[in-house]
């Protein structure tokens, strides 16, 4: 990896006195960028350190085009965020060429035009050069909205993401570019430019490799106040209210002393996100303790940095993918008993399954878009199968059962390791009856018996009728011995 | 060319520059694209998101071999709609080969250019192939380019909800298939990859971007 790590030089002076060596520094870069292909020759990842205030990022952004990279793919520091001690500014960069060296490319998709607002009623008639906002976008070969999935349409506040048919369509226009439906799609279909898993581990690895204590903060990308705290150091995300709480501990396990969410403005987030984030945090400390962790490593604003946690970053695999959270609690129980954790914001959940109710018609396992529910068939018996890791809480499996007021299926918010470290297990079977007239399974009996029970004694033959012919029989044997045809 | 049609009469270009190069490879057709590449490439281009894609694509083209595209350009968009591997026509990604819904897709947009004032002239690509479409998204550039010029705001807006009504209609809805079909057309050479994903950047950044223009000035006069 070759970083090109370019400043602007009207920080020097103000903001810093000196950048460190191998930093090019380049005037006007926030007003009028130069050509910077010309100072960073050969570099496959670059980062720019500016006053994000100042800066013209239609220029910015073009600036960087020409130079041959995606702007979504350079890391913009804040030089008021990097002013300090010359190691403050290493680590800083550090986390930033790796967010950078791991960003795979975006799509058309994921780019929105924004056009100045300031225009004179003389130029309406001149086209503005836009700059261009990261959005997400939605990998259909991965979307699970064939199967009923609508989690997004049912999550996004401002209605961006619309049902039709059996697909998700998205509107740019209407996002806020909050990222919550990032995190809450169980397949994760919806990727941002701004955000991936990859990069976000590959950030934070950097910083505590590059700081023995560094304490970690998620800091809203709207926030216009950089991260000064000593020893802690800003990861930007598009929402301070998308984060989960296990991001925190996962920081914590991938050697950060301490790990928290900062909210974008001390006035309270404008869409009203920053309860989440509160929520998130107070899950997150909770989850820590019940893995045995102290909870001021997860505190609710950056202060002083806890003693660090001994040994070893855990070795975690995807920590802030979409089974991330399953990850997390399982590395916690490798040195606790009981890692549960019930709230609201739980990214994991765990499925009930109420036998006595249940009819096993397997709605819930074809609506789940994870396979966390799944339905099985052998040797005469209709199985119905839940893993915990699987499951994300997405919460779609249980409008679709036909018998939810029943109490048949219900969703509580947990995380719970050993549930997960459990692994598939049954959670409802029941045998199927089989057509008297060919032999082949007609349905489970428990949906043959509530079947039954709806049609009541005046309807008992056709109940008889159904519980022993199949779907292809009936109309063939009903007419020929003038039983009831359906 | 007055500043206030500049970006209109590029976009303008950009379409006939991505239809040409979606016609078959000849070494004329080649030049001229290389040609045409190198004028745009002083058109301010890195200031839209589609530039990445542009520039690929503007590589792989100087290094085109016309005597390989040739065949390949059969293979992929011209032997037929039942043989060809990448149909480069919308009925073929929308209708249904059973009744009749191929002709009836090629109709509706060809009402849509009566509606536009456009007209398929004998001896084109048929009306819902992708280079007729480029070529009608082309000359409604022209005509926001000379409203723009006439300081017409009336036809400024007519003809930007012109192109954002086609673009939504027809390109945007067809093109992501298309541009993953070639993608995945077994040994497709680097240039027809990459023009397509470089169509496509374009058609996606030019939805976006006529929206925003027309909304821009919907506010600005309202």
């Amino acid at each position: 990896m070759t970083v090109a790590v370019v400043a602007c030089s009207e920080a020097i002076g103000t903001d810093i006195p000196q950048f460190p060596e191998g930093v090019m520094v380049v005037g006007d870069l926030c007003s009028r960028p130069a050509r910077l292909g010309d100072v960073i020759d050969g570099a496959d990842t670059l980062v720019l350190v500016v006053h994000p205030r100042d800066v013209e990022l239609s220029r910015l952004q073009a600036a960087v085009r020409q130079a041959g990279f995606d702007p979504f793919g350079v890391p913009l520091v804040d030089v008021a965020g990097v002013a300090g001690t010359a190691e403050r500014f290493d680590v800083i960069i550090a986390g930033a060429s790796a967010r950078g060296a791991a960003f795979r490319g975006s799509r058309p998709e994921q780019a929105r035009p924004v056009m100045s607002e300031k225009m004179s009623r003389r130029a309406l008639l001149t086209i503005p050069r836009p700059f261009y906002e990261a959005v997400p976008a939605i990998d259909q070969t991965l979307c699970a909205a064939a199967d009923g999935c609508r989690a997004c349409v049912e999550l996004c506040p401002r209605s961006a993401y619309r049902s039709v048919g059996r697909r998700i369509e998205f509107h740019k226009d209407s996002c806020i570019t909050c990222g919550l439906c990032v995190t809450a799609c169980p397949t994760g279909a919806i990727e941002t430019p701004s955000l991936s898993a990859v990069g976000l581990r590959a950030e934070i690895e950097a910083i505590v490799a590059a700081s023995v204590t560094a304490g970690i903060v998620f800091t809203c990308a709207s926030s216009t106040v950089p991260v000064t705290t000593a020893g802690w150091f800003g990861i930007s995300v598009p929402c301070a209210g998308m984060v989960p709480g296990t991001w925190l501990v996962a920081a914590v396990l991938l050697g950060a002393a301490a790990a928290t969410i900062r909210p974008c403005r001390e006035s309270g987030c404008p869409i009203g996100h920053d309860e989440r984030a509160d929520a998130a945090v107070s899950f997150g400390r909770e989850l820590a303790v019940a893995g045995g962790l102290d909870a001021s490593v997860v505190p609710d604003v950056p202060g002083t940095l806890p003693v660090k946690r001994t040994g070893p970053p855990v070795p975690l695999t995807d920590p802030f993918g979409v089974h991330g959270a399953a990850e997390v609690a399982v590395a916690l129980a490798a040195s606790s008993e009981a890692v549960e954790v019930e709230a609201p914001v739980s990214p994991l959940g765990i499925i009930d399954i109420d036998r006595d109710a249940c009819t096993l018609c397997t709605m819930c396992a074809e609506t789940c878009p994870t396979g966390a529910l799944e339905h099985g068939y052998a040797d005469g018996m209709m199985t119905l199968s839940f893993d915990a890791g699987l499951c994300t809480a997405c919460a779609q499996c249980v409008p679709m059962c036909p018998e939810r007021e029943r109490g048949a299926i219900t969703l509580r918010y947990r995380t719970d390791a050993a549930a997960i470290a459990a692994g598939r297990v049954v959670a409802h079977e029941t045998r199927t009856v089989s057509c008297e007239s060919c032999g082949r399974p007609i349905a489970p009996a428990a949906t043959l018996d509530r079947i039954a029970g709806l049609l009541g004694d005046e309807h008992a033959d056709t109940a008889r009728y159904l519980a022993t012919r199949c779907m292809d029989c009936r109309g063939l044997t009903g007419a020929m011995s003038g039983r009831p045809v359906l | 060319m007055t500043e206030r049609a500049e970006t209109a009469r590029t976009r303008q270009g950009l379409y006939r520059y991505f239809g040409g190069a979606l016609l078959p490879p000849v070494p004329e057709r080649l030049a001229s694209i290389g040609a045409a590449g190198a004028y745009l490439a002083d058109r301010g281009l890195e200031s839209f998101a589609f530039y990445g894609s542009w520039m690929a694509f503007r590589a792989a083209a100087s290094s085109a071999d016309v005597e390989r595209l040739a065949p390949e350009y059969v293979a992929l968009f011209a032997s037929g709609v039942d043989g060809a591997l990448c149909p480069p026509t919308e009925s073929y990604y929308r209708g249904n080969a059973r009744g009749g819904e191929i002709a009836r897709v090629v109709a509706r947009v060809e009402e849509e250019y009566r509606e536009l004032g456009l007209f398929v002239t004998n001896g084109s690509e048929a009306p819902d192939h992708v280079v007729t479409q480029l070529e009608a998204m082309s000359m409604l550039c022209a005509r926001e380019a000379e409203a723009r010029e006439a300081s017409s705001l009336e036809a400024t807006r007519a003809a930007l909800f012109a192109q954002e009504r086609f673009l939504r209609s027809h390109l945007t809805v067809w093109l992501p298939e298309f541009r993953a079909r070639v993608a995945q057309a077994p040994r497709v050479s680097r240039f027809y990859r990459v023009l397509t994903e470089a169509v496509h950047a374009f058609v996606v950044h030019e939805t976006d971007f006529v929206a925003g223009l027309r909304r821009r000035l919907a506010e600005a006069t309202a």
